[in-house]
């Protein structure tokens, strides 16, 4: 066992191909520091726009109210009751447009120093927002869950006294690490894995070292088993190893960002198969002990995916176009089909969107995912060892 | 045991049945020669023996005594196969290669070094083996497949792709390693450098092994050197009785004529031909060579 994992580690690092593929994740980190970067100097700027939108909507809902109060005083000007409440939500409703209206001026002049002020006022607009939310006023798209756990999230930058970010932009490292576990940017780390594996098996058919490889006094399965854990182990320290350097820049020149800071999270996700609806957050430390797990076991479907498609094709080519097309086929899912769609309870890859899992986006916890992906893994690994035991060598054409 | 015995060996692909009863077998300081046209199995038998194709059931293969189905490393443990083109990674060095292969087998670095020396690549071993010609890419296979001092080499095509300094370098490797008493089963397109190397050699046809008796007798019976004084209307004799399908080839200068029968029972009827009224100063049947052997057998219709 231990000559064919030297073997395969010296496969794995002297292939230009895989320094090439890190230097490419590499590029894609920076790319993802830069992209971040410019959004988080507009994003004030998209704030300002955002409120102007918001408000004319909440206007259109007052409109609204004011109408449906007319026609009611019209009808039966002696309903003091139904009077009332309109005008109960006239002033719900006109509170939010100047709430709205007061966010959009801090938006428009925006002063970095002026964070705990910013959020005091979401934090008040919130809990109003939440008394009428719970008279069953409707607001845009806002419901309870969601308007409670903001609350409970600011009312905790509040209290622990942590500094806000400027955005959800920011590149402090510890943000930095939150954003590379969304979705899309999560396929930089997806891709580099599978990159790194698309000739895991391809590769010794080409150039035809299989022959020299399978000749040898060794079983096919503890060679399939070596090409993996080689693969695996080098792969992950080379990402987390890439990772972990850009973290560390980023700590030093743009500030590490608070541990603590709070995500986001259901509650539900560790707990049972579906999602309650029951919003959370987690410092963040916690938050990454939970994500990395299931971003581990998602990179490691991924390998295995395309290290069958490897193993099945027997042509790197191939592989990489079959790639391409699950990776495509994700994107367009994921863009066609709303979150409680039928495909992502069968979708293994949903789980790549870490942040959206565990905020209870869909329908499925993330323990549901864990054992989907755990399956999936299982029956990638086993159905690829049987297909490498019994299959006939024969590589090119036979003479 | 020090001999490799293949015995009845089957292969189907799909419905194609490409080894019928393959037996065979070849020991330790021999050198056989595996001889056979494009997809008569050649391949798929020497794949066979390196457990790279699985053969059906009731086929047997045992290398050095070990059943190569039920004791499989065993069995490799004693082999090597240089099967078709070099199987190299063309992204690393020559050296990288036989590091990379040596780590695989745990070689020593001793013997390491003995193959570095063996293969005679001197510095081009820096070199990525895609640069390399098609000379040394065989070199550097065959280097490989020795790195683990094997007892029984598998090569098919070595000679494939040589220039003919790089077949005669072959050939002087193929013999030393025999005399140092490996076992040596080669197939090859390059009939005459079989014949000057191999000391016997196997026939496959269509995926069954032919008798070699049975091909030398075939052979030999049917060519023929006729020493005759030639006259004018002897080529188109010649020509006419080859056009009848008495013949299957001829050679005629001025004092002999060499010619091969599509049958032996044509023998008297063409010499009669040939003769009339002449003096024939001798006939000689030709001794089989491995050319007349080969298109004995594998002449169209055989």
């Amino acid at each position: 066992m231990k000559n064919i994992l030297l073997y395969e580690n010296t496969r794995f690092w002297r292939s230009l191909k895989n320094i090439v593929v890190l230097l490419g994740y590499v590029g894609l980190l920076v790319g993802i520091i830069v992209y971040n970067t410019i959004q988080d100097n507009k994003y004030w700027r998209n704030q300002t726009s955002f409120y102007g939108h918001e408000r004319n909507a909440i206007n259109n809902i007052i409109s609204g109210v004011e109408g449906q109060a007319q026609i009611a005083k019209d009808n039966d000007p002696d309903d003091i009751e139904t009077h009332k409440e309109f005008e109960r939500q006239y002033d719900f409703y006109r509170w939010q447009y100047l709430y709205s209206y007061q966010q959009m001026c801090m938006a428009r002049h925006f002063h970095p120093e002026e964070a705990v002020e910013r959020l005091q006022l979401t934090l008040e607009r919130d809990r109003h927002m939440l008394q009428g939310l719970e008279k069953g006023y409707e607001l845009l798209d806002h419901t309870q869950e969601e308007v409670k756990q903001r609350i409970a999230i600011t009312e905790y930058i509040l209290d622990k006294g942590i500094t806000p970010l400027n955005s959800p932009h920011e590149m402090t490292a510890t943000n930095f690490l939150t954003q590379l576990l969304t979705y899309p940017w999560i396929l930089a780390i997806l891709i580099t894995i599978a990159l790194l594996s698309i000739d895991i098996f391809s590769g010794d058919a080409e150039g035809g070292a299989y022959k020299n490889l399978y000749s040898q006094p060794l079983s096919r399965g503890k060679i399939y088993a070596s090409k993996y854990l080689v693969r695996l182990f080098y792969s992950f320290i080379a990402i987390m190893g890439i990772t972990a350097l850009v973290f560390g820049l980023l700590a030093l020149f743009k500030g590490m960002g608070s541990v603590n800071y709070p995500i986001p999270f259901a509650e539900a996700s560790f707990h049972s198969l579906e999602n309650t609806g029951t919003l959370t957050f987690l410092p963040w430390s916690q938050y990454i002990l939970k994500a990395l797990p299931l971003v581990c076991l998602t990179a490691l479907f991924a390998m295995l995916l395309i290290g069958t498609a490897s193993l099945l094709l027997n042509n790197t080519g191939n592989a990489l176009n079959a790639s391409f097309c699950i990776l495509v086929l994700d994107f367009l899912a994921r863009t066609l089909f709303p979150a409680e769609s039928i495909f992502y309870m069968f979708w293994p890859l949903t789980a790549a969107n870490t942040y959206d899992l565990l905020q209870g986006t869909y329908r499925f916890s993330a323990l549901a995912y864990i054992i989907l992906l755990s399956l999936s893994v299982l029956i990638l690994y086993i159905g690829g060892a049987l297909v490498l035991r019994k299959r006939d060598l024969t590589g090119g054409v036979e003479s | 045991m020090r001999e490799v015995t293949v015995t009845n060996l089957n292969k189907f692909f799909g419905k194609h049945h490409v080894l019928k009863d393959v037996s065979f077998s070849f020991g330790v300081g021999e050198i056989v020669g595996f001889i056979g046209p494009n997809g008569s199995g050649k391949s798929t038998t020497m794949k066979c023996i390196a457990n790279l194709i699985f053969p059906d059931k009731n086929s047997s293969i045992i290398i050095a005594g070990y059943d190569l189905a039920k004791e499989r490393n065993q069995a490799l443990r004693h082999i090597s196969a240089l099967i078709e083109a070099p199987g190299l990674y063309y992204n690393l060095s020559g050296m990288d290669n036989l590091k990379l292969f040596a780590a695989l087998r745990g070689v020593s670095a001793k013997r390491l070094d003995e193959v570095i020396e063996f293969s005679g690549l001197g510095q081009a071993l820096k070199k990525r083996a895609s640069e390399y010609s098609m000379g040394m890419k065989q070199r550097l296979a065959l280097a490989i497949a020795i790195l683990p001092s094997p007892t029984f080499l598998i090569l098919d095509e070595p000679f494939s792709g040589l220039d003919p300094q790089g077949v005669f370098d072959l050939r002087e490797v193929i013999k030393g390693l025999a005399s140092s008493g490996c076992g040596i089963l080669f197939s090859s397109h390059q009939l005459l450098e079989m014949e000057k190397i191999s000391s016997r050699n196997i026939f496959i046809r269509d995926g069954e092994i032919v008798s070699q008796e049975q091909a030398l007798a075939e052979a030999s019976v049917r060519s023929y050197r006729l020493f005759i004084d030639q006259r004018e209307g002897d080529l188109e004799i010649l020509a006419n009785l080859k056009q009848a399908a008495l013949l299957e080839d001829y050679e005629a200068d001025a004092h002999e004529v060499v010619f091969t029968l599509t049958d032996t029972k044509h023998c008297a009827e063409v010499i009669a031909a040939l003769s009339s009224g002449r003096e024939i100063k001798g006939i000689m049947p030709l001794t089989a060579n491995i050319e007349n052997v080969y298109n004995s057998i594998y002449k169209p219709g055989a």
